[in-house]
């Protein structure tokens, strides 16, 4: 059994792997590179200055990992060293030394071009498409170590991991000098209690939206408005701020106002807000739909089975077939109006905010309605199947309770199909949320998917589809491992003939 | 006694009515046909759908509605015309007729649909049957299927669609791409549960070829089963490209679709609810309409229920 767990979690990170890489490949191979240019505010603005358009433009492509680019000075300077004799003489286009540095730019690849207006002259080298993409995996996963940050203006940065103690003296922590975040592993009183910054994913820079912010960083941060508190900061200096020491990173230059707070340059810290970030706020609109959708349809789906062909048990037939055959843009604007007109609830989330709970009701509804349909389907028919089987017979014949024959025999056998359904549940809840996100403009990872599209932020996209795989692929396994815990008859070893098939969804 | 024999004659014996069977004449088709039209809601759904359809291939024919012109976009008196005899759904923003756009918007979403359904069930069904059939073969496909199952279906289609760009056939490879491995998964289990039946056994021992087990013995007896989902395919690619166009990425815009129309028209739901509402209710009325029908034709197409 372990050796088969083993090999499902291999294959799980396999299929996530396969997946992502077919995205990232066709994402950076179709769509238009250029296209990332359209709604950049940046781009919009050097546009008039040709001369320094594609200096700016081949800057942002090498960021986003289409090729290498090198303008002149970078080329003289890696030849040559900075400050050199050398390096004055090869900034003249025309001199030996410059074309000698150009021949050796020339055999890695590069292909040289002069912009005519300043004559500058820039160089740059496609990246074959599976150099880009082992590029992108073998950056994804970062560990913070004290030889990260390489500050030319800080050379004698002091490079150790050391045990210290939080701003207010109240808490220790592993600390850290020379890594990107000052703070390694720290202690609060918010979940799980011990936290780390030592491991980070990175899947490269969001941009145009969100701009120059590292992708998973926009889903992970808190947002909404900043709330302040008062706060000591290492300098000694007390202010009003939204500053959460823990987040603090290295800043390359400190303004006058960073000055008078920190003592040192861990001063690119988080802001405390007061809404979750997009990830939490899907994964709170997920759950909330799960046990919805799992608290109304089990009950429901015992009772129509216990009154089959009654009015009850022909409403919610009618009801399966409505969320089936009516096309899920439709019945969720339905739904949508009939919460906003008959029971006064807010037709967006932003109108009444992550705090207030009825901002949640209507989407968590939304996202439910189409696993209720599935669920209670099921749940009637098992039930109704099983009303005939012969230990249901036998439990009557005992002379049980039809209430009891339903709780503590057949639902105890349903329970497993109904669990093996949950990843299929967490699946269609990551597809709902693309719709239902977008429809109540929840400020979550589906509406960040829409969004990211819709401006060319390639990064983005790739990030996303990697999570959605992600959990999608987990919760496949979760749901197998689950149900082997709850029926012991079921085994998903090869070598028993009885292995689970998956239950089509 | 003698005039008792006189009175009766022998009588011989008819060959043609000694070889005859005595059941009734059963036809399939014929009681598919008849179970069917005892429905009275299929009936009515059946005129629906293709009252729907007949309007929505004939009208833009006549109306050569273009979401790119707006012919009358200067006279400001025919913008928001509620439904009148003039505009039978009204008019919007640039002073369209909202019947004209409708019935475009439909002609799209049906063709897309029975498009992209047909491929799929095809494909889903040719490879389906093989995949079931073919020991082999089970073992590559079920690998592949196990990755792009799990998958959610409107990333991969959101995806493919941004990489792609927008368009009439890119929106169809998109729908079909993944979708036909999902409908030959679910003929492969089906396949696999009759193929090893008695008569199938039999017919092979008999020395029968695959390719006439699948089309002569296993697949006509699935036939409710295709049926069945045909009739869930069609609302679901439905909703899926009206989901896609509304988004954004489906169509181009030079083509008009019910998904389209309803993103466009979102900005007036509140101020002109009949823009916002019309596309919606024809978008529901032709995948229920579609949906019903299906589900009761699979139904008649099982001959459990004929007698």
């Amino acid at each position: 059994m372990k050796k088969y767990i083993l090999i499902r979690i291999l294959r799980s990170i396999f299929s996530i792997l396969v997946v992502t890489s077919i995205a990232y490949m066709l994402i950076f191979e179709f769509v238009p590179r250029n296209r990332v240019f359209e709604n950049d505010g940046m781009y919009a603005k050097i546009s008039n200055r040709p001369e320094q358009l594609p200096l700016y433009v081949n800057q942002k492509y090498e960021e986003l990992g289409y090729l290498n680019f090198s303008a002149q000075d970078e080329i003289c300077r890696d030849t040559y060293g900075a400050a050199t004799s050398a390096y004055t003489i090869c900034m003249d286009t025309t001199s030996s030394l410059f074309s000698k540095a150009q021949a050796k730019y020339e055999a890695k690849g590069y292909v040289f071009k002069t912009i005519e207006l300043s004559g500058v002259v820039y160089a740059t080298r496609e990246i074959p498409m599976l150099e880009r993409l082992w590029s992108f995996f073998s950056k994804m996963i970062v560990i913070d170590n004290p030889n990260v940050i390489q500050d030319e203006t800080h050379p004698d940065l002091e490079r150790k991991i050391y045990i210290g103690q939080n701003w207010n003296k109240t808490s220790y922590a592993l600390m850290c000098s020379g890594c990107e975040h000052k703070y390694l592993v720290y202690f609060d009183w918010a979940f799980p209690f011990i936290h780390q910054n030592v491991v980070s994913i990175n899947f490269g820079r969001s941009m145009p939206n969100f701009y120059g912010i590292p992708t998973f960083e926009v889903l992970t941060m808190d947002q909404g408005v900043n709330v302040l508190k008062p706060v000591t900061f290492p300098s000694g200096v007390t202010a009003d701020s939204g500053v959460l020491e823990y987040t603090c990173s290295y800043k390359t230059s400190l303004d006058s106002l960073d000055q008078t707070k920190f003592t040192d340059n861990y001063a690119n810290c988080s802001l405390n807000k007061d809404a979750p970030s997009m990830m939490g706020t899907s994964f709170i609109f997920g759950i909330l739909a799960l046990i919805f959708s799992y608290l109304i349809s089990i009950p429901l789906g015992m009772y129509m089975a216990s009154h089959k062909g009654r009015a009850i048990d022909k409403a919610g037939m009618t009801y399966i077939v409505f969320v089936i055959a009516v096309p899920a843009l439709a019945y969720i604007y339905l739904f949508r109006y009939i919460g906003s007109t008959f029971f006064q609830l807010p037709e967006s989330y932003p109108s009444l905010g992550p705090n207030n709970i009825l901002s949640y009701i209507m989407p968590t509804i939304s996202l439910a309605l189409p696993s209720i349909a599935g669920l209670l389907m099921w749940t009637r028919r098992y039930m109704v199947d099983q009303n005939t089987a012969d230990y249901v017979k036998f439990a009557r014949s005992k002379g049980l309770s039809e209430g009891q024959i339903y709780l503590k025999h057949i639902l105890r056998n349903a329970i497993i199909p109904i669990a093996h359904g949950l990843p299929g549940a967490i699946i269609g809840a990551i597809g709902g949320a693309i719709i239902t996100e977008r429809i109540y403009a929840i400020p979550g990872m589906g509406k960040m998917l829409n969004d990211s599209i819709r401006v060319f932020n390639n990064n983005m996209v790739i990030t996303l589809t990697f999570i959605f795989t992600a959990l999608a692929i987990l919760s496949v396994l979760l749901g197998d491992l689950l149900i082997t815990r709850i029926d012991p008859r079921i085994s998903l070893d090869d070598k028993k003939k009885g292995k689970k098939k998956h239950v089509k969804r | 006694m003698s005039n008792a024999n006189e009175k009766f004659q022998f009588v011989k014996i008819d060959e043609f009515a000694s070889e005859h069977i005595s059941a009734p004449h059963y036809s399939y088709w014929k009681s598919v046909f008849k179970q069917f039209f005892k429905s009275k809601l299929a009936i009515a759904m059946l005129i629906m759908a293709a009252v729907i359809f007949s309007i929505s291939m004939i009208q833009p024919l006549f109306s050569n509605y273009n979401p790119m012109a707006s012919p009358d976009i200067s006279d400001f008196s025919i913008r928001f015309n509620r439904p009148n005899l003039t505009f039978w759904f009204g008019t919007d923003h640039w002073g369209n007729s909202l019947f004209d756009a409708v019935w475009s918007g439909a002609r799209t979403s049906i063709t897309i649909a029975l498009l992209a359904t047909s491929i799929n069930m095809g494909l889903g069904i040719a490879v389906g049957a093989i995949w079931g059939y073919n020991k082999v073969l089970d073992k590559y496909l079920l690998e592949i299927y196990n990755v792009v199952a799990n998958v959610p279906f409107l990333l991969v289609a959101i995806m493919l669609m941004y990489v792609l760009g927008p368009g009439f056939w890119q929106l169809i490879f998109v729908l079909c791409m993944t979708e036909w491995l999902s409908v030959a998964y679910f003929i492969r289990t089906q396949v696999m549960i009759i193929r090893d039946r008695e008569y199938n056994l039999v017919s092979r021992t008999l020395g029968t070829s695959a390719v006439r087990m699948i089309s002569r013995n296993i697949l006509p007896f699935l036939t409710s089963v295709i049926v069945t989902m045909l009739s869930r395919e069609i609302p679901s690619i439905i909703s899926s490209e009206s989901f896609l166009s509304f988004l954004g990425v489906g169509l181009p815009p030079q083509i008009t679709s019910l998904g389209k129309l309803i993103s466009i028209y979102i900005t007036y739901y509140g101020t002109y609810p009949y823009l916002f509402w019309i596309p919606v209710a024809v978008l529901a009325s032709i995948s229920v309409s579609f949906y019903i029908v299906g589900q009761t034709f699979a139904d008649a197409s099982d001959p459990k229920t004929h007698r």
